[in-house]
């Protein structure tokens, strides 16, 4: 579903991904771990064009993501429109929830399918309901966000991506910025997603959740992939020093 | 024992209408003028915001008196014969936007880019990311400086009168000068502008420390 | 092309009266720092009050703070200039002017004051009493020198407003820049060049002073 071939992008003069290549099949839960500083998260808002990747070619379902051919063998920025239209199919999630505080849980859910897909108030509603309540919040459907505890907005925020009903759903380090007895709940809804067979890129710290959940596991440093292959392998058997440093990082029980 | 300033009331409150009427269109106009300009000094292409910093920076670095002049002067010597009312609000207008979109910006700037992020994940475009996520959230949080802009403005509009504008404190000199009753006439004068501005600098110390509360 | 410019803008005219006009800003430099000076002291004086915890002292600056806040500028200078010389007060339309000014910035300063001395915690207090300062030294200590450093960008922005709110005083007859700008206009029938040029001058005048600030601003943050 998702191709990536070549894939690079620089910040002015700072090279931040090089030669990133890899795929996402229908259905896949695709793992991205690596050191801060490396890339991931960039690379994962390439995946829905928020930032622009400069080299290499993101293709979703075949079709080339964020530019058009210009006819002159080059390729030209889509317009706005465009990308929106596209991006209204990828779902994100984010580490810092990023709710709209003036609004609550359920305007927050509605406000994409009424505004971007047309729907009625209605309609919306019937869904958002039953998505809060899928993820466990159908009783704080008229709260504002910051009544919230953090693992209750991220789950809303997860509800508000599920909403467009998106193709691919991408994760960006969600569970960090909770307190540890909040993490669990988050973890939860996502497993739940996989199970249902969602395609799913995900950048995570949670080793355990990447070997129970993940088919694939990619690690990146500084730009580029070091490693990829199936989680449990991946992280019992790292071939290389890299990434052996890095797991060194976390406590024996996330091992095999 | 205030006879002057009982007799002269009713000329008084003439002028004080001119005063209100003309803070009321002037700081209006002015906030929507600021608003959009700031909007766009945060959104539009680089060019247009070079121009708006280079008029945000000669209306609030220039005293709104000499604006009023300029234009009460300029605008004449470039063929358009208006009154001196429409010339000074219109100095006015543009001096009560340059703080404005100063406000606004401040505002919008403020918002987190996380929720510009969330809601272009979600396939909003900019239009509705601006009305949805960035403008209620902008101007709730900028109605007290707005609030306490507006009472700047409504006392500006007694420098109208040393252009020759007719209006309360204009008026307020005449009687001075023909009676003498200078402490009678400006302390009530300034007792009028005091019930127009106070309530107003209440409002937004309340409204302030209401928003200082949710946070 | 040249022609053309001379006919939009007399710049020949201007330059003959720039001794004019030099002369203007003389006065509103005077003025501006005279005002300022007793501006800074005034706000200091109504501080003390304003912040103590007797309402006999607080309640009457406070009152006064309010009503400098909602009442323009210009009617003060006109009670200062028209009211004085009734009660046997007649000051000069210069002093008028700088007093007039000065007891309303004065009340804006003193509470920009108040902010910057209730802004540094609680907690530095207890440092220093627990340090064994008595009230005084840690006044002079500890919580006025980061009190200071707080105050100076605000106090600043509020005298490049002092200078702006000058112009004011051309309504007495004083021959500061605007004054100046309106008599050149009146005598010679140029036109908006001559207000161009004024505010220019103010320009160049209120750009200095935030220059300044800023220079002094980021040296003093360096020092604390």
């Amino acid at each position: 579903m998702i191709e990536v071939k070549d894939l690079s992008k620089r910040f002015g003069a700072v090279s931040v991904l090089q030669e990133i290549s890899f795929r996402v099949d229908k259905g896949e839960v695709v793992v991205i771990i690596g050191p801060s500083g490396s890339g991931k998260t960039t690379l994962l808002r390439c995946l829905n064009f928020l930032d622009e990747y400069t080299g290499g070619e993101i293709r979703i379902d075949g079709e080339l993501l964020g530019y058009r051919p210009d006819g002159k063998g080059g390729r030209v920025r889509q317009s706005e429109a465009e990308i929106a239209q596209f991006r209204s199919q990828v779902g994100m999630v984010f580490q810092s929830f990023n709710l709209f505080p003036h609004r609550s849980v359920l305007a927050n859910v509605t406000m994409a399918p009424i505004h971007v897909k047309g729907l009625s108030r209605r309609e919306a509603t019937e869904i958002a309901v039953e998505l809060l309540r899928k993820v466990g919040l159908e009783d704080k459907v008229n709260e504002f966000p910051a009544r919230l505890s953090g693992g209750q907005q991220q789950r809303v925020a997860i509800a508000r991506a599920l909403a467009m009903h998106p193709k691919i759903m991408l994760f960006d380090e969600v569970t960090s910025a909770l307190d540890p007895e909040l993490v669990g709940e988050v973890l939860r809804v996502m497993r739940q997603l996989a199970e249902e067979g969602m395609t799913m890129v995900i950048v995570t710290h949670e080793m355990h959740f990447a070997r129970d959940v993940g088919g694939k596991l990619i690690f990146i440093d500084q730009g580029r992939i070091v490693e990829e292959g199936v989680p449990r392998e991946v992280l019992a058997r790292p071939r290389t020093d890299r990434l052996r440093t890095f797991l060194r990082r976390f406590t024996e029980e996330y091992f095999l | 024992m205030p006879t002057v300033l009982v007799s002269s009331l009713p000329y008084l409150l003439q002028g004080a209408v001119n005063t209100l009427w003309m803070s009321a269109v002037c700081v209006t106009l002015g906030t929507v003028v600021g608003v959009v300009i700031g909007i766009l000094s945060v959104l539009a292409p680089a060019v247009i915001r070079w121009m708006i910093t280079a008029y945000v920076f000669v209306f609030r670095g220039t005293p709104v008196l000499v604006l009023m002049f300029l234009a009460y002067f300029a605008l004449p010597a470039f063929g358009l014969m208006i009154n001196v009312f429409v010339a000074v609000g219109g100095a006015l207008v543009l001096y009560t936007g340059s703080f404005v979109a100063e406000i606004t910006r401040g505002a919008i700037l403020s918002i987190p880019r996380g929720q510009v992020d969330a809601a272009k994940s979600l396939g909003m475009r900019w239009g509705l990311i601006l009305r949805q996520i960035i403008l209620p959230q902008a101007l709730k949080m900028s109605l007290p400086p707005l609030l306490n802009n507006s009472v700047i403005m409504i006392k500006a509009t007694s420098y109208a009168s040393i252009v020759g504008v007719w209006e309360l404190t204009y008026a307020a000199r005449e009687i001075v000068e023909r009676s003498l009753a200078a402490f009678q006439i400006f302390l009530g004068v300034m007792a009028i502008y005091f019930l127009i501005c106070y309530p107003l600098s209440v409002l937004a110390r309340r409204l302030e420390k209401r928003a200082a509360f949710i946070h | 092309m040249e022609v053309m410019l001379y006919r939009y803008f007399d710049i020949r005219f201007i330059l003959r009266s720039l001794p004019q006009f030099l002369l203007g800003l003389e006065l509103t430099v005077e003025i501006s720092v005279v005002a300022m000076a007793m501006a800074l002291i005034w706000g200091l004086v109504l501080a003390g009050p304003r912040m103590s915890g007797r309402r006999w002292l607080s309640a009457p600056v406070m009152t006064y703070i309010e009503v400098m806040r909602n009442t323009p500028l210009l009617l003060q200078i006109y009670l200062v200039y028209f009211g004085l010389p009734l009660i046997g007060l007649g000051l000069s339309p210069f002093a008028s002017g700088a007093v007039a000014i000065a007891a309303q910035h004065g009340a804006f300063l003193a509470e920009v004051y108040r902010g910057g001395i209730e802004s540094v915690s609680v907690r530095q207090w207890e440092a220093a009493r627990a340090l064994g300062m008595d009230r005084w030294r840690a006044l002079r200590l500890v919580v006025l020198p980061q009190a200071l450093l707080k105050v100076v960008p605000p106090v600043g922005n509020h005298l490049v407003i002092l200078v702006k709110d000058s112009s004011l005083v051309s309504a007495i007859g004083i021959m500061d820049l605007t004054l100046t700008g309106k008599a050149i206009i009146e005598r010679s029938g140029a036109s908006y060049e001559v207000f161009v040029t004024i505010a220019l001058f103010y320009l160049a005048l209120t750009s200095l002073l935030s220059a300044v600030l800023r220079f002094v601003e980021r040296r003093y943050r360096g020092t604390l």
